[in-house]
């Protein structure tokens, strides 16, 4: 009772702040209930989960105050002058406006105009300052948009936050899958779901006959409610009905936008038009909305049939779970409600689901997981970008206001309070950062489009954001926290005057000391900075550039897959083998091919599945004994065309088909968990709910290790089947050429045409394309990173050539004094460089603890790098010393040419 | 004649339509209009406090709804003294109106494009 006041009451302290957002008139009238009303929305289950809720709080919370004040103030803004003016002005015409307000007005105008004049007079120094912020500006907005696309803004679901994805659990592990009986059970044992929905995890292709032309397209299998359960509707037509889901109905399909335009033309008439799925005769009821996606660029939706497909047993987990949770249901209630079933199912199914659960997430969450770490890295990178260029301006002002002595003096002489000098000083900052902020938020459309084409998004399903409000906003907000952070510290400084000293030399002498220790300090922590940024560009790049070097445990090197979909119900088991044995004799005649053979999944693009395996002489006492075995079913030749060495026994070949006892492949690491320190040759391995063997498999051969789950995963116990007894209709080509891989495809294609014109080839790729790509979001992260590194380590090195220039013109006559009493230009150039170098060493002595803190951070970005990788800070030191001592060489050369006689004379 | 005033309220805001129409139901304070608005609405129609009282404010002024006492069953929670807020007959009338312009026009649609009507056959 007591807490929950508690809380609220501290919580309304900054609503209470909040409040003072809203016009003055909403305040008056409301204030207690609009304080009441934030802390009771803060409340709402969108909103109060995690950081991300309260940042999407605060973004709607100020989205509605600013869209409120643009919307009440359209008219006057709008408005020409001379034309409707708002009350407001009538007033002040009418003179009842306070004359202390007038004042204030005209200061402020008086202030901008006199800024204008400032700026305008030095036209360099205010394109340096207008440059670095919008690049600054511009990156930080382009970022923010993006993140928040991400991040933040709802799905494009009606109340999106009762979505939720579910997924199986194996103890700790997560398994992004679940089975089909456990879908089923937990979907009829729970009440928290509006509807719990299934789709088939990845796409499925699908060969279309019965049109012009045969062709595949992509599918994917849902339950009947999926689209209901998301809450989107059919464009045209309608969405499944339960029917539909039963067996024995007529077959149905929804189509994509894209695939209608594409094939029907956009056509309306397309509704109820029949085509053939499959060799299925299969009616269209529907056309999706064009900007509906989720996961998969798909462009047939099929209705879930029990008896029309294989959903597979318990352990077969290839189904992906969303769910509607009742409104009166949260997240907890529906979890512990799960975890219940799960429970009830493990005392049920006590072989396979011992540890199994089912693990609950927001979908929102859930569809992002995999990109959030990089996105926060960049928004951070970015951010440190943004304050080092703050740095560099800040460092411009400083060195200006020191300029503009003699003419602050003279205006406090005149009577300007220190207030009134900071507040001139300020409105120059502002006027600053928000011409850097519109051009940044120019700037930010296009880097906007960079972000998209590198990070790959795409399942996402963000093609362009343009430019919301929110990402308005967000501009706006950040030139003016720009200007207060590069602003205040020169503001506070050239204010401080004695006019009576400046005035009476005639000359700029006040504050000069302090101002020059605050700009060290300042390029000091742009150098710590720098050093956080550099680190975490170079140990990402190490990473890299180690996943480039895997070696992966088969030749890459001229190397073409292509993927060949026969029909299942056109060739039975013997004639797709007999099918595929008849491709590849094809394949090995045409010239410039070396070696040819298939497999039904490629490493590293599509790791597939585990199951679950042991030695049939030993089977283990408990379930935890067996081993998780990756499988593969693959042509003879496989490992010759791989480069995959075969260790002991031999391969499979087309004439075991014959052979009454099933015959299996494993590479190294099975053999040694399965059969440790033992001749694997000739032993039987039992796997389990394997059907067609239930007497276990002989082992003939045993093949190296490959990676095959992904390039920086140590290589998985796998086992390979022979095609000619587990006949899958869908393979992938693997064709080892002797030059140029990609020149075959065409050869190959004919060949596959040749044999069954309706039999399509595609996903044609070479090996190395395929790799690469499985690493490319590690190549943009360190790419990305690297080049804000580079950004900021420029930014710095100006910082340091200008406080080292300065320091230089300040100590002319001293220098001259030395160089007349006998210092060498050695001795000068050493004592300017060493004052340089001493400031890169303090940035170093900061920034390099603390990129030790902050790139713990990145430990789960990296691969064989260590967070603290000594190679990567001492490159890092090197780096920054080098390019500190370039930036320090031109200020050190003029400080060698200053000849003393004029140095002295100018005294 | 005040026929007339009503109509030239029309056509209504998404904010003031959906205001109107969750407090024809009875007197309402501010967030729960709020949260009326966005479960009727499956979350499509969100009212931020700047909207929503600005609208309030506006309404108020031009007679669509008028302050009202906590309803006695409202089980107002102690302490916090939420300002309510019912709909006039002007506001009640309004919204009439505006029912019946949605009506007509979704009507002309209807009868111009088929294909609002093959997404109802089952």
């Amino acid at each position: 009772m007591t807490a929950p006041g508690r809380s609220e009451s501290r919580g309304s302290i900054g609503f209470r702040i909040l409040l003072l957002a809203y016009p003055k008139s909403l305040r008056r009238q409301w204030g207690p209930d609009i304080v009441r009303f934030l802390a009771k929305q803060r409340q709402e289950p969108r909103y109060n989960q995690g950081a991300f809720g309260a940042i999407r709080f605060y973004k709607d919370v100020l989205g509605d105050i600013l869209s409120n004040a643009v919307r009440n103030n359209a008219s006057f803004l709008l408005s020409p002058i001379g034309g409707s003016k708002p009350p407001r002005k009538r007033n002040r015409k009418q003179g009842d406006r306070p004359v202390r307000r007038a004042g204030s007005i005209d200061a402020f105008t008086q202030d901008i105009i006199y800024a204008k004049r400032v700026l305008v007079r030095s036209p360099l120094f205010t394109l340096a300052a207008v440059a670095t912020l919008a690049v600054g500006i511009g990156a930080n907005v382009a970022m923010f948009s993006v993140l928040d696309a991400v991040l933040i803004r709802d799905l494009p679901y009606p109340s999106a936050e009762r979505l939720v994805y579910g997924r199986a659990t194996f103890g700790d592990r997560v398994n992004s899958v679940v089975s089909y009986p456990d879908y089923i059970d937990f979907r009829d044992r729970s009440d928290a779901f509006e509807s719990l929905a299934l789709i088939r995890s990845g796409l499925q292709w699908f060969p279309i006959t019965g049109l012009a032309e045969a062709e595949r397209v992509s599918g994917n299998w849902i339950t009947v409610d999926f689209f209901s359960a998301l809450g989107v509707e059919p464009q045209l037509g309608r969405q499944f009905t339960t029917d539909e889901g039963e067996p024995g109905a007529p077959n149905v399909t929804l189509v994509s936008h894209g695939y209608w335009q594409r094939r029907f033309g956009g056509s309306t008439d397309v509704i109820g038009r029949t085509i053939s799925v499959e060799g299925y005769p299969t009616t269209i009821i529907g056309v999706m909305p064009a900007d509906y996606r989720f996961r998969y660029d798909t462009d047939i939706w099929l209705p879930i049939r029990d008896g029309y497909m294989d959903t597979g047993g318990r352990s077969s987990h290839s189904w992906q779970i969303v769910g509607r949770l009742r409104p009166d249901v949260s997240l907890e209630q529906a979890q512990s409600q799960v975890n219940v079933i799960a429970s009830q199912l493990a005392e049920a199914y006590p072989e396979t689901h011992e540890d199994k659960g089912l693990l609950l997430t927001k979908l929102s969450e859930a569809l992002v997981e995999g990109y959030r770490p990089d996105l926060i890295l960049l928004m951070a990178a970015t951010g440190l970008v943004l304050l080092i260029a703050c740095g560099n301006v800040a460092n411009l002002l400083l060195a200006r206001g020191s300029t503009r002595q003699l003419e602050l003096s003279a205006r406090a002489a005149l009577g300007a309070s220190r207030t009134r000098l900071i507040r001139q000083f300020m409105t120059e900052s502002l006027i600053l950062a928000i011409i850097a902020g519109s051009l940044g938020t120019v700037l930010a459309l296009w880097i906007q489009r960079l972000i998209i084409v590198f990070m790959p998004l795409d399942s996402l399903g963000i093609g362009a954001i343009g430019m919301p409000l929110s990402m308005l906003g967000f501009a706006l907000v950040a030139s003016f926290a720009t200007a207060i952070v590069f602003g205040v510290g020169p503001a506070l400084t050239a204010s401080q005057v004695n006019p009576a000293a400046t005035l009476s030399s005639g000359k700029r002498t006040s504050a000069r000391g302090r101002t020059t220790r605050i700009r060290s300090g300042l390029v000091v922590l742009q150098v710590a900075l720098t050093v956080v940024l550099i680190a975490a560009s170079g140990l990402l790049l190490r990473s890299f550039v180690q996943l480039k070097g895997v070696d992966v445990g088969f030749a890459t090197e001229d190397l073409l897959t292509a993927k060949v979909q026969i029909s299942s119900s056109d060739y039975d088991s013997e004639e797709r083998t007999r099918f595929y044995r008849t491709l590849l004799q094809d394949i090995k005649a045409i010239p410039g091919v070396e070696a040819a053979s298939a497999i039904s999944h490629i490493p590293v693009v599509h790791p597939y599945m585990d199951w679950a395996a042991w030695d049939s002489d030993n089977p283990p006492p408990d379930p935890s004994g067996r081993v998780a075995v990756y499988s593969r079913t693959a042509l003879p030749g496989y490992f010759t065309t791989m480069g995959i060495p075969v260790l002991m026994g031999r391969d499979h070949e087309y004439e075991d088909a014959a052979n009454p006892q099933p015959l299996l492949v494993i590479n190294q690491s099975a053999a040694r968990r399965l059969f440790p320190n033992q001749d694997p040759i000739g032993r039987r391995v039992t796997i389990y709910n394997f059907v067609s063997a239930p007497e276990g498999l002989e082992i003939i051969g045993v093949v190296g290790d490959a990676r095959i789950t992904s390039v920086d995963l140590a290589p998985a116990p796998q086992m390979y089947f022979n095609h000619a007894r587990s006949a899958w209709s869908s393979m992938n080509l693997v064709v080892r050429a002797s030059g140029n891989p990609t020149a075959l495809t065409p050869g190959i294609r004919a060949a596959v045409l040749q044999l069954d014109s309706d039999v399509p080839l595609s996903n044609v790729a070479t090996m190395n394309d395929l790799l690469s790509e499985s690493i490319e979001s590690s190549r943009v992260m360190s790419v990305a990173i690297g080049l804000f590194g580079g950004v900021a380590l420029l930014l710095a090195a100006i910082g340091l050539y200008g406080v080292l220039a300065y320091y230089v013109t300040r100590r002319t006559q001293e220098i001259g004094v030395r160089v007349a009493l006998g210092a060498t230009g050695a001795d000068v150039m050493r004592s300017v460089v060493g004052r340089g170098l001493l400031l890169v060493t303090l940035g170093l002595a900061i920034g390099i603890p603390a990129s030790a803190a902050v790139t713990r951070l990145l430990r789960a970005q990296l691969y064989e790098v260590a967070p603290t990788d000594a190679v990567t800070y001492a490159g890092v030191i090197a780096l920054l010393l080098v390019i500190g001592a370039v930036a320090c060489l031109v200020p050190a050369r003029r400080a060698v040419k200053i000849d003393p006689v004029v140095a002295l004379r100018a005294e | 004649m005040k026929h007339d005033d009503a109509q030239a309220f029309l056509p209504l805001t998404p904010a003031t339509f959906h205001i109107l129409a969750t407090l024809a139901a009875g007197p309402m304070h501010g967030y729960a209009i709020k949260r009326e608005v966005e479960d009727r609405t499956n979350g499509v129609v969100r009212l931020g406090a700047g909207t929503l009282y600005t609208g309030i404010q506006r309404m108020e002024r031009e007679g669509l709804l008028e302050e009202s006492p906590p309803p006695q069953e409202s089980g107002q929670e102690a302490g916090s003294r939420w300002r309510f807020y019912e709909i006039t007959d002007l506001g009640r009338e309004v919204l009439d109106l505006e029912v019946v312009r949605l009506e007509n026009d979704l009507e002309l649609v209807r009868a111009r494009i088929p294909r609002a009507h093959a997404r109802e056959t089952p």
